[in-house]
């Protein structure tokens, strides 16, 4: 994944590549983990990603998650129209240390708010980051989430950067 | 008169496309996200499976559809000037505008709407004579969400007479908001007669077509109020990696909204509004290409196969600036469009990302260079003009002739291009043309002024948005 990283940087990978690599890289560790004893393979992360409540689309956040895996990470996909409590339940139930939450429409993105609140208040470790095509970083400081990445490549490297502090 | 046209997919492509698409609608079907619409078309004969929300479509549904479906619509506006039908003869323009960014085009500014900027951009658009309608323009942070599309189209409707084209995506937004336009235009059979909003659908690519939308759309389509079912496929993301692919996709996908909404209302006023993208492999950003002008022109050519209104393309720009990028993706995004007049063209006041006032006024120029174009050249006696050739002779001038009198003022003159020589144009203050178009909206923002609804049935709109408040907050 180190390679092909290095090619999409260089521009001579683009998305299709890098998800088919990402996915069969995937396949690949569900077939070896049964066989490499504990702590063989350190994971990059627990992530738990999911689409802000009302909002139904899904392709940004299921390109994240795929390659978000493919480097590495073990991501819980939520699916689409995630209320707040759904994030937090999941965050505790696998001990995340990331969570994700994507939104397209403008009318949904207030409720990314919600969900950060809702973290808060459960005092969870996970650090919070958002993206979707009407978010900005600007947004993101607004609504005090950790992080934001405009599109799937720089959230896999947002993600390792707010995983390791 | 003849006028330019353009040729481009041949009738068997448009056939192959149409038959792909009745294959696919049998063959893997659509998820269809509405019981509302999984029971229409149960009942229709459609074999539905209510636990995936799956359905396949028989082609004689989709027959039905096309025959039901009125092959005009009229969209009409707060102030009845601003009327139109679309029936094939002459292209709207539509502000489709980028909520929720503003940018100013002289400063390069860019920022959050505010409710300032959305009426300033209203009035605008009210002047300008190649608006022919306007979408929200911007997005009022503050107010709650289930509250926005409602306020959004509440706003349009106060501050220009044109009509609105918006979005519901519930069908509480969309009683609301027919209940809110049916007030204002004296009710709801008048509403039906002279529809001043629409609605767009928005269908989830690939091949899945969302329950709130759905539903907000029956609403429309109940009460008799134009429909746009807009499928927004992006070749090699959201649909085969090739354009025929990404064209059948949106086929199929207009298709079956198509087959609910005359279902939920027999002779339903519905039209197509094919988004066909394409994205930046890098990205999966969409970007604008030469791509999406062809799959517009090819979907247009369907839409002419099913005698159906369409909305499609316009003026397309990427640029975050008021630049000569903006200049040249708008100027050649929309001409080719324009030569198979849709019946709405989009993009206006839309500059990359965002939302520009200035742009607008630009955009406004740049299609009355395409209207006159688009109106093409003569070709009789009196134009081939054989007799003052022969009286002027060799050498000489036309300027005194009584033929250049009865035709000069055929030709195009432009509102703020320039054209000066290099002296005259730094005489006037070596403006560019973002500064020009500035100058204009300013001019435009002190004169103008929108007839306003009057205040009787304001006060019963805000009863309607209490009670709105009320149940959806």
């Amino acid at each position: 994944m180190g390679i092909v990283g290095d090619k999409y940087e260089r521009g001579d990978f683009f998305l299709p590549e890098m998800v088919i690599a990402a996915t069969a890289m995937k396949q690949g560790l569900k077939v070896l983990s049964p066989l490499l004893k504990q702590g063989d393979i350190e994971s990059a992360g627990i992530v738990v990603l999911g689409t802000a409540k009302g909002d139904i689309h899904d392709i940004g956040k299921s390109i994240v998650g795929t390659m978000l895996e493919g480097a590495g990470f073990m991501v819980t996909d939520l699916g689409v129209d995630a209320g707040p409590e759904k994030f937090v339940e999941a965050a505790k139930e696998q001990n995340a240390d990331l969570i994700g939450i994507s939104a397209l429409l403008t009318t949904t993105m207030t409720g990314m708010e919600d969900v950060i609140k809702a973290v808060r208040e459960a005092g969870l470790k996970a650090r919070v980051m958002i993206g979707g095509a009407s978010v900005t970083q600007e947004f993101a400081d607004k609504i005090g989430a950790d992080g934001y990445a405009p599109d799937a490549p720089s959230a896999v490297g947002k993600a390792k950067e707010l995983v390791k502090n | 008169m003849s006028k330019p046209s353009i040729n481009f997919l041949s009738q068997d492509e448009i056939e192959s496309i149409h038959d792909s698409s009745l294959k696919v609608l049998e063959r893997t079907g659509v998820k269809v996200m509405s019981k509302q619409a999984l029971d229409l078309l149960k009942k229709a004969g459609a074999k539905v499976d209510y636990v995936n929300e799956h359905v396949s479509i028989p082609k004689n549904l989709v027959e039905e559809a096309l025959e039901m479906a009125p092959k005009t619509v009229k969209y009409a506006a707060r102030n009845p000037k601003y009327d139109f039908v679309l029936d094939k003869k002459k292209t709207h323009f539509c502000a489709t505008a980028n909520p929720p960014l503003i940018i100013d085009g002289e400063t390069g500014e860019c920022r959050y709407s505010t409710a300032e900027d959305i009426v300033d951009c209203l009035v605008v658009a009210d002047y300008l004579n190649h608006v022919d309608m306007v979408w929200p323009f911007g997005t009022d942070l503050n107010v709650p969400g289930p509250m926005l599309h409602i306020l959004d189209m509440y706003t349009s409707l106060l501050h220009s007479g044109k009509h609105f084209e918006g979005d519901a995506v519930t069908t509480a937004e969309a009683k609301y908001q027919l209940e809110i336009a049916a007030t204002i235009i004296g009710g709801k059979e008048e509403l039906k007669k002279r529809p001043i909003i629409s609605t767009v659908i928005c269908t989830i690519s690939p091949l899945m077509l969302d329950g709130g939308m759905t539903d907000a759309s029956i609403e429309y389509a109940r009460a008799g109020v134009p429909i746009l079912i807009n499928p927004m496929p992006a070749v090699g993301q959201l649909s085969p990696a090739t354009m025929a692919g990404t064209m059948v996709v949106n086929t199929v996908e207009f298709l079956a909204g198509l087959v609910i909404q005359e279902l939920a209302n027999p002779g339903a006023p519905v039209a197509w509004k094919p988004s066909c993208g394409t994205v930046n492999f890098k990205t999966d950003r969409r970007k604008w290409s030469p791509e999406s002008s062809l799959m517009s022109l090819g979907v247009g050519q369907l839409a002419r196969r099913y005698d159906l209104p369409i909305q499609r393309g316009g003026l397309g720009s990427s640029s975050k600036l008021l630049d000569a990028q903006t200049g040249y993706q708008k100027a050649i995004s929309l001409i080719p469009d324009l030569l198979l007049t849709p019946d709405i063209s989009g993009g206006v006041a839309t500059l990359g990302p965002g939302t520009c006032l200035e742009m607008m006024v630009i955009d406004n120029e740049i299609i009355d260079y395409a209207l006159r174009y688009l109106e093409g050249l003569e070709v009789n006696d009196d134009t081939l003009a054989l007799d003052v050739i022969d009286k002027v002779g060799p050498g000489g001038h036309f300027l005194g002739e009584k033929h250049t009198l009865q035709h000069f003022r055929e030709g195009w003159m432009p509102e703020i291009t320039d054209m000066e020589t290099f002296e005259i144009w730094e005489s006037r203050g070596s403006k560019s043309i973002a500064q020009i178009a500035k100058e204009k909206t300013r001019e435009i923002l002190a004169t103008h002024k929108v007839e306003p609804i009057p205040q009787d049935i304001q006060n019963e709109v805000s009863k309607i948005l209490k009670r709105a408040e009320a149940e959806l907050l």
